[in-house]
């Protein structure tokens, strides 16, 4: 749903296209695992979760699917970032690291400044 | 920007495609599982062990389904759909309730459409020319007679030069004519208007041009323009035809234009308009004006000018007294061919239907709320398995929007039924025309769209209350087989409240009908008093003043045409009259009683008076009271004679007789009257002529122009007050629709000149004369008798149920020893507080509606003690005969099987 967590939400849909423009298509299979590596379990409640992410990004169109056959021989659904996708991840990925950049000078500050 | 909005489409679309995008998320998994599988057995767990891992590690397939479902699809949506196919399979389950609602809806919606689509269509469709809400009229206003009345042309120039509220004005006067020269000779409605007559419309011409000014000049005044309709019948829409000359009345002119459609713009629907001009003034007195049109100027409003033309009357009062003292000026609205009294009777149609509606949904309000019973266990385990209250109530809205939606569907086309019907009982033309005569009457797109609006609008307005109740039941005693606690009365106040609303909208219905009714019955009696309107065929005979050089010359050319009707077979008595029967005198003349106080000549009383053959009177039945009627003696050179009616001899002679006693009247020359123009034109009256009064006959009928009541009017023949342009009156043997012909083909035998115009029945003109008030009455009757037809219904339920509900109880009473009689009586004495309570509400009602009513009654009281009684007790025995049945089954119910029940 929508309304839940939507920075865990956010963060997943940016680590899915991330990923998918880091290492070009990809199975939901392997998003799921690449993913739970990556953020140590933190983001996948389970790995059925990634699937919720992946229609939504579908419908919006940053990412594409299509039914193709996988590396030991799986019928899987493959998903491939867009150009559409692309231009969400940059715009998403400089407003993180400016986030991040304020969030962590923000923690860094000590008691006693 | 783009995004949300896609995303919203791929929503919507995939709640169509739902089973193949669940089968699509099943594959997806399952190759997923078959993969995290491969590679915990590569892990080395043994085979079960790694596909429990991996069912674990993926979580729940059931709530990731539905999870996913509600990621890419609407719930709403989705939800809606499932909610239409199980009220479709609801409705279909349950045929008789279904029917009911559907045929209670299509009634209401029905009528509301087809008022709605009439009053679109003549009221609120705009007008075709510009500013329409600034044009006016302008009339005097006559010392002693009601209305607004013609206008003297010297008055009329004085308002010209002195005004400051208009922006431009235009004198009109009759003038209706023989076109001929072109085909089969016709007598044309027209109008005689000062040039600028187009301007106050902004009407231009279609083809050519409308008047210029300074073609009220005589010399320059031979020039016409023509109606839309005209040109098409006449001409067979020649486009050459500008520029080509026609005769009227047998004089040459130009026509200079032709309008575009749908531009009649006035009340008798002219379609040829000639230049009012005068070779000189008429006395100020001589009052021959029709009216005045005007456009106000920006910003002024009709109140305004209706001041600052009272002040230039009372000034001309003063400067002018012996023509003008006690006149004065009334400016109204225009309200296009369309009167104040259709327009009040078609809004009063409508609130009718409107009411009729509203006791229809509260009608099926009470029923559904009875019904609502029937699914108390429905709605319990739906909650016990976790819907939501919000859910349910959307689920029992869907259903009753559907039910709404279907009655709305057979409604529009009740309405298209109902719209025919109103089409075809409504006269469109002539005197009484109800609505303009280019109105184009039909269920529209707007139509539609009101009926589909209001469906909705019913289905969920009826819908509600049991949709709350329902909604708010406990979760334990919907499923407690037994039904709960023991139903009480007051458990069931909202119904009885319905109840009582419905008997109070019903009562409003039937006293609204009943006084219509007896307006209509009065009405009827009036106009139809004083004449036999059977066997009489009418027709106009239009005679232009030029083609006769002498009253001698006109007469004889008319006592032939009736020689030879009456010489056809079939015909009983052939008479002429200047006006026919049920449309008043057409000239009003001003008589001074001999031997009384002279008054100086404009004082006088005024009267109608009438041109007739002496046969007139048998011609159409008119019953003598005193003296005699006119006879064939009565020629020129004879001693003068007239026939006054009932109401000029009790006027002007109450407890005397009027037989021999003389009035001193002047007499309208030939050429004046005659010229359709001529009433505009200057009129010499002849010196004082003396008139013995030889009989009275009862009054005949009644003014065409809504003002109802009988005018003092006499009786001349034609040979001692000549004029032309009169209607012939045939009695036929049988009947006299058959007569059209041969009485057709015998004048133009005599004359192939002479044009015979409007020739048809008097019956079917007497009728159309009532027709508006015969169609309102019939209409709210209907509407009535629906109305009580449904609070019957409703109460006959209610307390049906209300019975069914109590079978314990009643059982229990029954029981410890209450008689028959008493179980009856409390069934009866509950009802019948509910019937007090409406009935009530509804006197209450009634009497602020009937000030609404009043203009339709004729003198007859909207609300008086004696209907209100009698409706009340209509109501209260419909309402007992309601409850009998179900009153009956609780005297005669069983306590042993009662107290068993359930």
């Amino acid at each position: 749903m929508d309304n839940r967590s939507s920075i865990l939400q956010g963060t997943l849909d940016l680590m899915v296209l991330k990923t998918l423009d880091a290492m070009g298509p990809m199975h939901g299979y392997g998003l799921a695992r690449r993913i739970e590596q990556i953020s140590e379990d933190a983001l996948l409640v389970n790995q059925g979760t990634i699937y919720l992410c992946l229609i939504r990004l579908v419908q919006k169109r940053w990412i594409s699917a299509k039914w193709g056959t996988s590396e030991n021989n799986r019928k899987a659904k493959f998903y491939a970032i867009t150009k559409a996708g692309r231009k969400q991840l940059q715009a998403e990925a400089s407003n993180w690291e400016r986030l991040s950049g304020v969030i962590g000078r923000l923690l860094r500050l000590s008691p006693s400044a | 920007m783009v995004a949300p909005l896609l995303r919203m489409l791929a929503r919507v679309l995939a709640v169509l495609t739902r089973r193949r995008d669940d089968e699509d998320l099943d594959q997806e998994l399952d190759s997923h599982l078959a993969m995290l599988v491969d590679d915990y057995r590569r892990s080395g767990l043994s085979e079960r062990d790694a596909r429990r891992a991996a069912m674990v590690a993926v979580g729940g397939r059931a709530q990731l389904r539905e999870e996913h479902r509600r990621t890419r699809g609407l719930q709403w949506l989705e939800d809606l759909i499932v909610d239409l196919r199980y009220a479709c399979r609801a409705c279909a389950r349950q045929p008789g309730f279904t029917m009911t609602v559907v045929v209670t809806l299509a009634i209401g919606i029905g009528a509301n459409t087809a008022m709605f689509s009439v009053v679109r269509s003549v009221l609120l469709e705009p007008r075709p020319y510009a500013n329409a809400d600034r044009l006016v009229t302008l009339s005097e206003l006559w010392p002693q007679l009601p209305g607004p009345r013609p206008v003297s042309m010297l008055n009329y120039q004085d308002w010209v030069r002195q005004n400051t509220v208009f922006d431009r004005i235009a004198a009109v006067s009759w003038g209706s004519v023989t076109v001929s020269g072109v085909g089969e000779s016709v007598y044309v409605n027209g109008s005689t208007v000062s040039p600028a007559y187009f301007d106050v419309f902004g009407l231009r011409a279609a083809l050519g041009r409308t008047f210029i000014p300074g073609e009220d000049q005589p010399g320059r005044d031979r020039v016409v323009v023509i109606g839309h309709r005209l040109w098409t019948s006449q001409f067979a829409a020649n486009p050459a035809i500008v520029g080509t000359s026609i005769r009227l009345d047998g004089q040459s002119y130009t026509i200079v234009g032709v309008l575009p459609p749908h531009s009649s713009i006035e009340f008798l629907d002219p379609q040829i308009w000639r230049p009012l001009t005068f070779d000189t003034l008429p006395p100020r007195g001589s009052r021959t004006l029709r009216l005045a049109v005007a456009r106000l100027k920006p910003g002024v409003t009709r109140d305004q000018a209706q001041t600052e033309m009272q002040v230039i009357a009372k000034r001309l009062a003063a400067q002018y007294p012996e023509s003008n003292r006690d006149y004065g000026v009334v400016v109204e609205a225009l309200t296009g061919p369309v009167g104040p009294s259709v327009e009040t009777s078609l809004y009063l149609l409508f609130g009718a239907a409107g009411l009729v509606l509203i006791i229809a949904c509260v009608n099926l309000a009470a029923l559904a709320l009875t019904r609502g019973g029937t699914r108390t266990r429905e709605v319990g385990i739906r909650l016990a398995l976790g819907a939501t209250r919000g859910r349910l109530m959307r689920q029992f809205l869907t259903e009753h929007l559907v039910l709404g939606m279907c009655g709305g569907l057979v409604g529009i086309a009740l309405g298209y039924g109902l719209v025919t019907i109103m089409k075809a009982a409504i006269p469109t033309t002539g005197l009484r025309a109800a609505f303009p005569p280019d109105t184009v009457i039909g269920v529209d797109g707007w139509g539609w769209l009101f009926a589909v609006a209001l469906s909705a609008i019913s289905g969920l307005s009826f819908g509600l209350a049991p949709t709350i109740v329902a909604t708010r039941q406990s979760l334990t005693a919907a499923i407690t087989p037994g039904g709960g606690p023991l139903m009480t009365w007051s458990r069931a106040r909202g119904r009885h409240f319905l109840i009582a609303v419905q008997l109070a909208g019903a009562f409003v219905l039937v006293v609204s009908a009943s006084a219509l009714v007896r307006g209509f019955v009065a009405l009827s009696a009036r106009v139809e008093s004083g004449f036999t309107a059977t066997n009489v065929l009418t027709a106009q005979v239009p005679t232009p003043y030029r083609r006769f050089e002498s009253a001698v010359a006109l007469n004889a050319h008319l006592d032939e045409i009736a020689r030879r009707i009456r010489s056809l077979p079939g015909t009983r008595d052939v008479a002429f009259a200047d006006s026919l029967p049920t449309q008043g005198a057409s000239y009003l003349t001003r008589f001074q009683i001999v031997g009384r106080a002279t008054d100086q000549f404009l004082r006088r009383p005024l009267g109608g008076f009438k041109v007739v053959s002496p046969s007139y009177f048998q011609a159409v039945g008119l019953r003598l009271l005193a003296g005699r009627v006119l006879d064939d003696g009565d020629r020129d050179g004879a001693p003068f004679v007239v026939v006054v009616n009932e109401t000029l001899a009790r006027t002007h002679f109450p407890g005397a007789s009027a037989v021999g006693q003389r009035l001193l009247m002047r007499r309208i020359p030939l050429e004046a009257a005659t010229s359709a123009a001529g009433p505009a034109r200057q009129v010499r009256l002849t010196a004082d002529l003396e008139w013995t009064i030889v009989g009275v006959i009862v009054d005949e009928g009644v003014d065409p122009f809504g003002n109802r009541v009988a005018e003092p009017t006499v009786y001349a023949t034609r040979e001692q007050h000549p004029r032309a342009n009169l209607a012939l009156v045939v009695r036929t043997e049988g009947d006299p629709a058959l007569m059209q012909e041969p009485v057709r083909k015998a004048v133009s035998a005599f004359d192939p000149n002479q044009a015979l115009a409007d020739i048809a029945p008097l019956e079917t003109l007497a009728p159309a004369d009532v027709a508006p008030d015969r169609l309102r009455s019939l209409l709210i009757s209907m509407f009535a008798a629906i109305a009580v037809a449904l609070a019957a219904l409703g109460l006959y339920g209610v307390v049906s149920f209300a019975v069914a509900q109590r079978t314990r109880e009643i059982g229990i009473r029954v029981a410890l020893g209450a008689r028959r009689l008493d179980v009856g009586m409390l069934v009866v004495r509950q009802t019948m507080t509910i019937v007090t309570v409406g009935l009530a509400a509804g006197v209450g009602l009634a009497l602020i509606v009937s000030p609404t009513l009043r203009a339709f009654l004729y003198g007859v009281p909207a609300v008086n003690v004696a209907s209100i009684l009698s409706v009340a007790g209509v109501l209260t025995g419909v309402a007992l005969i309601a409850c009998y049945v179900p009153a009956r089954h609780a005297t005669t119910l069983d306590p042993l099987k009662a107290l068993r029940q359930e």
